[in-house]
């Protein structure tokens, strides 16, 4: 078997064209954060509000820790479940009233934070705009509650998230501090990756802020606003955590950054992050008091350019081999290649294996990386997970393969390809398949 | 940091640790329904048109024809209309095309098919590097806050019930996904 991989690995280097990286004077090719500064996002987020509010939170703490770590910031997405079934909803009301506002579906986002400046204008010609918009921000609250109620019953499990759970296992392998900041119903999220972290390292290397948190179980300091209309109608339902905060009526807030005031005093940027308002000011000491204790785990893993990380889900020996646009063949009988190294292995069960490409120019090829793993031994029906990340874009991406019968040394399931390619401005990119 | 904890602390002392009592959804929407309504008549110019707030640009005017794209007809990526409204709203030329490339990014989400994880992270990388763009061109403070400035962006791409499911079943794919902000100079 292992005579088969060393051909593999020879076929497919014969295949490939050499590639080389241009020098770059010695210069580290990546950032290597200290901290993660991970986001759970809230109810109806999509990915570009996901995308700013991570970009906020940047604006607001910068790329340097108070003990001078650079900071990474990084979500953990979950999409709210029939947020698409507002959208039949929202035509219909768009209908009523004469149907003056029929197929404005660019109203949409305004129209959910109980207007805006373009409903505004609407108002200023037909007085019936205010009317639709009132009815759908009561729906909208409505609906919103009974989602969450939905979810809080029947929180997430490990078998939906285990691209979340891979990338922790990288953090923690890399020996991160990571600062989980949760919104909504990110909070359920979060308890369970922070359940999930604690498994792997102690809390002083992991901590929760908890903003509006849709979760009846906190694992960590909270802000709730007296007038959120959406935690605080949960109330009826179950376990709420308390008001720690008041924030002004609807017509005497101020706008947040988005523009918008949110009338059910639940957005993040509308009011959590408002630096308008003084809840603002709990949520930020409870994201730098966390910075400001966090300790790093200690490292067992080197962060890279490019990463692989494989767990398998109980005992047995699989591998993960690592096919270089040079043609070297990295695992674990040949731990070093002309780009990176597997620096973790394991033999016994759950991994994790772990390889990366170096961040130094005099190393790191440009061309195609092939990721594939083989069932060693013992490891027949487990299910293995690879995740690919970028030091710069996250997770590339996350599969999962259950395995056959062993192949000792000849890696059976080809998971990713990935090509690390310099663009028109220079900047070096990957891209993934 | 630009921030310091013994600010927040000030700050934090002087708030009120108990809650207030809660103000019934029902009242508050009332009010502010109330209040919605007696600023709308006070403000309404019974003679404009919503074709005239058009006109004069104090609401964009949109393509909302049946495609996921619509017309573009320079081949930017860009629809013809929002191209226009960027133009219009952005006359600063880094800034226009950090919006352009946002304006971009948002339509590449709409063309991915459902369930493909992978296209659909590409979409979601390529909006977040115009996101940290638009971040570096829209210093906080300025004529636009950067967060308008995309918020804005995803609306107008999403003007068509086709469109804004398109942008939905995107972001549902992604769900129990995960990917970072980017750093340095990503604007193209």
């Amino acid at each position: 078997m292992k005579a088969l991989a060393i051909l593999l690995s020879s076929v497919l280097a014969l295949s490939w064209s050499p590639a080389t990286l241009a020098e770059e004077d010695g210069a580290d090719l990546c950032s290597d954060p200290g901290v993660v500064f991970v986001f759970f996002n809230g109810v109806q987020t999509t990915l570009r509000g996901a995308n700013y509010a991570k970009a906020e939170f940047h604006r607001l703490f910068g790329e340097t820790s108070p003990a001078g770590e650079t900071i990474k910031y990084e979500v953990l997405y979950n999409y709210s479940e029939g947020f698409e079934d507002f959208v039949e909803t929202f035509e219909q009301r768009l209908k009523e009233q004469e149907g003056i506002l029929e197929g404005r579906f660019e109203l949409f986002f305004e129209a959910l934070r109980g207007g805006g400046p373009w409903w505004d204008q609407m108002q200023r010609v037909t007085s019936s705009a205010a009317s639709v918009l009132v009815g759908l921000v009561e729906w909208y609250e409505a609906e919103t509650l009974n989602n969450l109620t939905t979810l809080v019953g029947n929180p997430p499990t490990s078998a939906n998230y285990a691209e979340h759970r891979a990338r922790i296992e990288n953090w923690t392998l890399e020996g991160k501090k990571l600062l989980f900041v949760a919104h909504s119903q990110g909070n359920l999220f979060a308890n369970a990756a922070y359940d999930f972290a604690l498994t792997k390292v102690s809390s002083d290397s992991v901590k929760v802020v908890h903003i509006a948190p849709a979760a009846p179980t906190l694992r960590g300091p909270h802000t709730l606003a007296d007038l959120d209309l959406v935690i605080n109608g949960l109330r009826p339902f179950g376990t709420v955590a308390p008001v720690t905060d008041s924030i002004p009526g609807y017509l005497d807030r101020p706008p947040g950054v988005t523009g918008h005031k949110d009338i059910l005093g639940h957005g993040l940027l509308e009011i959590y992050m408002n630096e308008g308002l003084a809840v603002s000011e709990r949520v930020f000491g409870h994201v730098v008091s966390a910075l400001n204790t966090l300790v790093a785990p200690e490292a067992q893993a080197v962060p890279g350019f490019i990463t692989a990380t494989l767990t398998w889900d109980g005992a047995g020996d699989v591998d993960l081999h690592t096919l270089e646009p040079t043609g070297a063949h990295v695992f674990f009988a040949n731990p070093a290649g002309h780009s990176g190294y597997l620096d973790v292995d394991n033999i016994v069960g759950l991994g994790p294996e772990h390889y990366y490409a170096s961040c130094d120019p005099n190393h790191l090829r440009l061309g195609e990386y092939r990721f594939a793993i083989a069932n060693y031994d013992r490891a027949e029906g487990r299910t293995a997970t690879v995740q690919i990340a970028s030091w710069n874009e996250g997770v590339l991406g996350t599969r999962s393969v259950v395995l056959g019968g062993a192949t000792e040394e000849y890696p059976a399931y080809l998971m990713f390809n990935v090509r690390v390619f310099q663009d028109d401005t220079g900047e070096l990119r990957t891209e993934v398949w | 940091m630009q921030r310091t904890h013994e600010a927040t602390k000030k700050r934090r002392d002087s708030l009120p640790l108990q809650a207030p009592p809660h103000i019934p959804r029902t009242l508050a929407l009332s009010v502010a329904l109330a209040l919605a309504l007696l600023a709308a008549a006070c403000s309404r110019a019974e003679s404009e048109t919503i074709e005239e707030l058009e006109a004069s640009g104090a609401v964009p005017k949109l393509d909302r024809t049946d495609s996921l794209t619509g017309t573009d007809a320079d081949q930017n990526g860009v629809r013809d209309d929002i191209d226009a409204f960027i133009t219009r709203e952005y006359p600063l030329e880094p800034q226009r095309k950090a919006a352009l490339q946002t304006a971009r990014a948002l339509q590449k989400t709409l063309l991915v098919e459902p369930g493909d994880v992978q296209s659909a992270k590409a979409a979601a990388r390529e909006d977040a590097r115009a996101c940290n763009c638009v971040y570096r061109q829209f210093p906080s403070g300025g004529t636009k806050e950067a967060a308008q400035v995309g918020s804005e962006l995803e609306s107008l791409t999403a003007n068509t019930k086709q469109r804004l499911l398109a942008l939905l079943r995107t972001s549902k794919t992604l769900d129990g996904t995960s990917w970072a902000l980017p750093t340095g100079d990503t604007c193209e």
